[in-house]
């Protein structure tokens, strides 16, 4: 495969960072010539176990996302009937819990949970990348925030999907859906842990608010926590559930979350640069890679004319 | 090419995808509920 600038670029850094011999650079680019340039061809014939094949997420994250997991969920089943308290299927939902005195207390219970599973997040990302810095292996490419490539990838994506190219755009290890949806999640807990504070302590936004603004502070924020709610319910419902569980290729279930692994055709279907970099990390991969390859006749012949789509 | 998923595995994932689909079809419902009560 002939790599575009952006992709040699990445490849390049990570060989830099990751201090790699010449006889490791070699075997690198045997990988890369190995592969042919149609990515969709080369994704759907390489061989993915399911649950995963490549290192994605740390145990750090996976706990992370477990707590979320669980606190998000139940946080939605006790302060949907705490807020709609009046509607005949709140009753039930109470009852079952101990009456709505109790509903209350499981959620600021688990509330305090969700908190710090934040606090633990921030501290993990913060203090990954100062170890990444100090370590010389940061790339600010790899990590979440949001770059001009990604309004660039979700353009080529969107004329993918729109049928006008025939292949994805080169994504990195998180795409602008990945860093979107992150974003809209960040803001929607920061706006939730605000809000609830305005139920828990009324008393204390009175007292450091002015007084013109406190009424109006108080009921923006119970207007606030419930539609939040809700807005969170629906984008996991609707838009999480169907990324990680219907979409084409992913059915039944990815399995990132729990293996902290990427099956090998998603990572280059969707995260091709972080791909790259496996093959500089992972040595085993190169191999796996060319063998895998050779025996699907998918080398390119490196004397024929470079094929023209 | 994806590998065959074992029993476990398969158990586990649509177990999970049962779960995920029943809380949405409930949170489709309550919001049913929520636009069409009558206060």
């Amino acid at each position: 495969m002939k790599l575009s600038t952006e992709a040699r670029d990445i490849l390049e850094t990570s060989m830099r960072q990751n201090k790699v011999s010449n006889a490791d650079r070699a075997q690198i680019e045997e990988a890369v010539a190995a592969m042919p340039d149609d990515r969709v061809l080369l994704y759907k014939n390489v061989v993915s176990n399911p649950v995963g094949d490549l290192y994605r997420y740390s145990v750090h994250i996976r706990i992370q996302h477990m707590l979320t997991f669980v606190t998000f969920l139940t946080l939605a089943f006790t302060g949907l009937p705490i807020h709609f308290f009046e509607t005949f299927w709140s009753g039930p939902l109470n009852s079952m819990l101990g009456g709505v005195s109790v509903t209350r207390i499981i959620h600021r219970t688990i509330a305090v949970v969700m908190i710090f599973s934040m606090v633990y997040h921030v501290l993990t990302i913060s203090l990954g990348t100062v170890w990444r810095i100090r370590a010389g292996t940061f790339d600010i490419r790899r990590t979440i925030l949001p770059l001009w490539k990604d309004i660039r990838d979700f353009k080529g994506d969107m004329a993918y999907f729109a049928g006008k190219r025939d292949q994805r755009p080169e994504m990195d290890k998180f795409n602008y859906k990945q860093k979107i949806h992150y974003f809209a999640a960040a803001f929607g807990n920061l706006v939730m842990v605000v809000s609830g504070t305005a139920f828990l302590f009324p008393e204390f936004w009175a007292r450091i608010l002015p007084a013109a603004i406190a009424s109006h502070w108080q009921e923006l924020m119970r207007l606030s926590h419930p539609h939040e709610a809700l807005l969170a319910l629906l984008v996991i419902a609707f838009w999480h559930w169907y990324n990680v569980h219907l979409a084409p290729g992913r059915f039944p279930m990815q399995w990132t979350f729990l293996t902290g692994k990427i099956t090998r055709e998603h990572q280059i279907e969707e995260h091709f640069l972080e791909y790259l970099r496996n093959l500089v990390e992972v040595p085993e991969e190169r191999k796996e890679l060319i063998d895998m390859l050779e025996s699907r006749e998918l080398v390119p012949d490196a004397d024929a004319e470079p094929a023209t789509t | 090419m994806m590998k065959q998923l074992n029993l476990w595995q398969k158990l586990f994932a649509y177990t999970t995808l049962f779960i995920v689909l029943a809380w949405t079809v409930f949170g489709i419902h309550v919001i049913w509920v929520l636009l069409t009560h009558e206060h």
